[in-house]
């Protein structure tokens, strides 16, 4: 091969292995970079009047005073909303009126009430059941004209000598009032208006909240608007357009169109409403930016609605460090055992057959293992209260990762060169401590990769907790024998089934994003570390 | 168990074991033996006794029947062409061989009177007694300190008297004016001829009998060398030193007697003047000469 030749498969080489670095480096970007930043969006967001609110009523954080003059602020543009609405659905909605109409009626039997009555009286009596019907008939009618007439009924009795000094004086009230809205309103499309009246409410009533004075509802999350200034947009959109099925013929499927509501309410007093909504919604809801990092902190509302993940965090880092606790002397000694003291006998081989097979077997195995072994039959003995316990789970991960702590320690364990084994034996030291004070000291950062490696497989884990220790939803755990979340069960949870989950997407980015991160700095704490004792041990 | 001599755990201050109260503790030990007498000096009782020691690696013999005694308080050089079972005698005087599997020993090897393949003697103590120095420095990749104070912590040594006697080793192996400053500094970043002679410093720490040297100087320059030559003249006062060499102009010029090994067997051992002058067997003239080896 001439020199040339050579160079040229040298340079070839280079760049290959460059070009494969460059690959690893941009898959690990490709796949992190899209984890964090929509998780990051849990964090730093666009948050609304409503998630201050929140913030300050469920955790006392933020200034009460500054909360009250925004309140106040939004209040303002939300009342000319609120106020469309009322309108609107007065007209709407007869039931209330219908039910005023027969309060009248009763008012005025009432009135009459107690001895016998005389001839005049029973005559009001008897006029005032009519007025009502009439009164009635007309609320009730689709047909205008039929309701214009049933009104002008009522109406001419106003000065009806027999009706003075009775509360019937109430029916005109009534049938004026009446008489305004069916102006304004066509009452054909009452039942249409009806339905979409419902669902223009039900958006609002999610984008702002309850109305100040109304009572509030019991579960949390309906006591609050949008949080966010991205799930205000999607309520906005589904305010300012409604979606109807359109047919295309047979055998078609049918097309989803869209409706400007504007066009919907078009004519009738709502139809102010909208322009309305989409020109000051940010001032109805005040949006800012916020670093939210107590999500890492709080506990959850409501399946994951609102609030942070604290209590995964915690849990998976509990189940991770007792692992651990538990895997690495266990692995450190029998990797011991295996390079200082075991012959080379069958019993050797096949006890490091076994641990490698145990590599191998899948996490879900060890899942069910450890359910029927720990959680079913070692715990009750152990007189703790039966069912999943982050104990049996963290015993279950340390089986998990018992196998590649082996591995790595006793590569660790063989590279410590003969000479420091053979000086310190030399100087009077027995095995024993021969090994605890320079061996093990000498293979510690082999022992620490393996730490890195097993430690970021158990924080990840789902299939062993499963059954052992994870819960969906639960409070945060008193004791090592109770069951707790964790961001992996929980990220699984989510992305499966959980319905309050599905409304509000951030968060489960979120979870995952503090999963990666949880194990990126689990990793890089203990690389660090790793490279401090390498530093020191060749002597720098 | 047997003990070399029965070191007291505490904290007294160490001092070299006298060699009249050597001699008067071992009249009534049953191993002891007789001295025999040498050449050239008044009768003295020989540290380290072999007779028909023999060792294996397997079916292979290292060395074999080799009878030798070492006197005290000398430097005795083993000197012999590659492979011809120097190193293999040396380390089985402190039972470094035990390290490698599959070997067997026959014969007597006593040290102090004790033999050291006896199945009852505590090889922590052996070990503390017969230090060894081995051929590439290798300092435990700790601080200074920490190497030189490693055998005497094994022994329990009292942390307030460590400070004394880490110094003192460092000052007998002619490092001390070199690290005085930097005791915490790791000895990885020393320089091969200090690591060699923290090596020293360290063996000497836990107040050995005898020094085992396994060709100390063999991968350091000509200075260092020089320099572990003059330590070993030096020490020749407190301990017995046995070195293991190559180079024979190094043997010529710091040991008082010297033994020659060719293929496992020892085929003279004498004063060193006489080996190098007048050897009396044809091998060793040829050896010494340069015409083999």
């Amino acid at each position: 091969m001439t020199v040339n030749l050579r160079l040229l498969l040298n340079k070839l080489f280079t760049t290959l292995a460059l070009l494969s670095v460059l690959l690893i480096v941009a898959a690990l970007i490709g796949i992190l970079a899209p984890i964090l930043w929509r998780g990051g969006s849990a964090v730093v967001f666009k948050d609304t009047l409503e998630f201050r609110r929140l913030q300050l009523e469920q955790f006392g954080r933020g200034d009460p005073q500054e909360i009250e003059r925004e309140v106040h602020q939004a209040a303002e543009v939300r009342q000319r909303a609120y106020d469309l609405l009322d309108r609107f659905s007065a007209g709407l909605d007869t039931k209330d009126l219908q039910t005023k109409v027969r309060q009248v009626h009763t008012q005025v039997v009432e009135q009459f009430a107690g001895g016998d009555m005389d001839a005049q009286q029973r005559r009001t009596k008897t006029l005032s059941r009519e007025l009502r019907d009439e009164l009635l008939e007309a609320l009730d009618t689709d047909d205008a004209a039929q309701a214009e007439q049933h009104l002008q009924n009522v109406l001419s009795h106003k000065d009806d000598p027999l009706l003075r000094q009775t509360a019937a004086q109430g029916f005109a009230v009534i049938a004026e009032q009446y008489h305004s809205v069916i102006k304004r309103v066509d009452l054909k499309r009452r039942a249409e208006y009806a339905t979409a009246l419902g669902e223009v409410r039900e958006e609002l009533c999610a984008l702002l909240g309850p109305r100040l004075g109304d009572p509030q509802p019991a579960l949390i999350e309906k006591q609050y608007g949008a949080t966010r200034w991205d799930a205000a947009q999607q309520h906005l959109d589904r305010l300012l357009y409604a979606e109807s099925w359109v047919e295309q013929g047979q055998g078609v499927a049918n097309k989803k169109v869209r409706i400007p509501r504007d066009e919907q309410f078009a004519g009738t007093d709502l139809a102010a409403l909208f322009p309305l909504l989409r020109e000051h919604s940010s001032e109805m809801l005040l949006p800012q930016w916020t670093c939210y990092w107590q999500y890492f902190i709080d506990d959850n509302f409501s399946g994951h609605y609102l609030g942070g993940c604290g209590p995964e965090i915690l849990g998976t880092l509990l189940i991770t460090v007792l692992s651990i606790v538990f895997a690495l002397p266990l692995g450190v000694v029998a990797a011991a055992h295996l390079v200082e003291c075991a012959a080379d006998s069958l019993f050797t081989r096949i006890l490091r057959t076994c641990i490698n097979t145990l590599a191998g077997v899948p996490s879900i195995v060890f899942g069910l293992f450890g359910l029927a072994f720990f959680v079913i039959y070692v715990q009750p003995r152990l007189g703790l209260p039966p069912g999943s316990s982050i104990l049996a789970g963290a015993l279950t991960l340390a089986l998990l990762v018992l196998p590649v702590i082996i591995r790595a320690s006793e590569e660790a364990i063989r590279a410590v060169p003969r000479a420091y084994r053979e000086a310190s034996l030399s100087l009077g030291a027995s095995r024993f401590r021969c090994f605890v004070g320079v061996t093990l000291p000498a293979a510690l950062p082999g022992i620490l990769t393996g730490l890195i490696l097993s430690m970021s497989r158990a924080a990840g884990e789902t299939a062993p907790i499963l059954f052992t220790a994870g819960i969906a939803m639960g409070k945060i755990p008193q004791s090592l024998a109770q069951p707790t979340r964790t961001l992996s069960y929980g990220s699984y949870d989510m992305a499966v089934g959980d319905k309050m989950a599905a409304l509000a997407p951030h968060n489960q980015f979120g979870m995952v994003m503090t999963l990666v991160a949880v194990v990126l700095i689990l990793n890089i704490v203990a690389i660090v570390l790793r490279g401090r004792l390498s530093k020191r041990l060749r002597g720098l | 168990m047997l003990t070399l001599q029965d070191q007291p755990r505490q904290s007294e201050a160490k001092k070299a074991i006298d060699l009249n109260e050597q001699a008067a503790a071992s009249e009534q030990d049953p191993h002891a033996v007789t001295a025999r007498p040498s050449p050239d000096a008044t009768p003295v009782r020989p540290i380290i006794r072999a007779e028909k020691f023999s060792f294996f690696y397997g079916p292979k013999a290292g060395v074999r029947d080799v009878t030798m005694d070492i006197l005290p308080q000398s430097v005795t050089a083993i000197i012999g062409p590659s492979g011809c079972g120097k190193s293999t005698f040396l380390r089985s005087i402190n039972r470094m061989n035990d390290l490698i599997p599959h070997t067997r020993a026959h014969g007597t090897l006593a040290v102090n009177g004790v033999d050291v393949y006896d199945k009852r003697v505590n090889l922590v103590n052996l070990r503390q007694q017969v230090g060894m120095v081995f051929q590439k420095p290798n300092p435990f990749p700790k601080s200074i300190y920490d190497n030189v104070a490693y055998g005497p912590r094994l022994q329990g040594v009292r942390r307030s008297e460590l400070g004394d006697l880490v110094e003192q080793c460092l000052r007998g192996s002619a490092l001390w004016d070199e690290v005085k400053d930097s005791l915490h500094k790791s000895a990885m970043a020393l320089s091969g001829g200090q690591q060699q002679r923290l090596c020293i410093a360290r063996t000497l720490a836990t107040q050995p009998k005898v020094l085992l040297m396994d060709e100390p100087c063999s991968a350091l320059d000509p200075i260092s060398t020089a320099k572990i030559e003059e330590l070993m003249v030096s020490l020749k006062d407190t301990y017995t030193i046995v070195i293991v060499t190559h180079n024979m102009q190094q043997a010529a010029r710091t040991s008082d007697r010297t033994a020659f090994f060719c293929l496992g067997e020892l085929i003279e051992y004498g004063a060193t003047k006489a080996i190098f002058t007048t050897p009396s067997k044809r091998q060793t003239e040829d050896y010494v000469t340069g015409r083999f080896g």
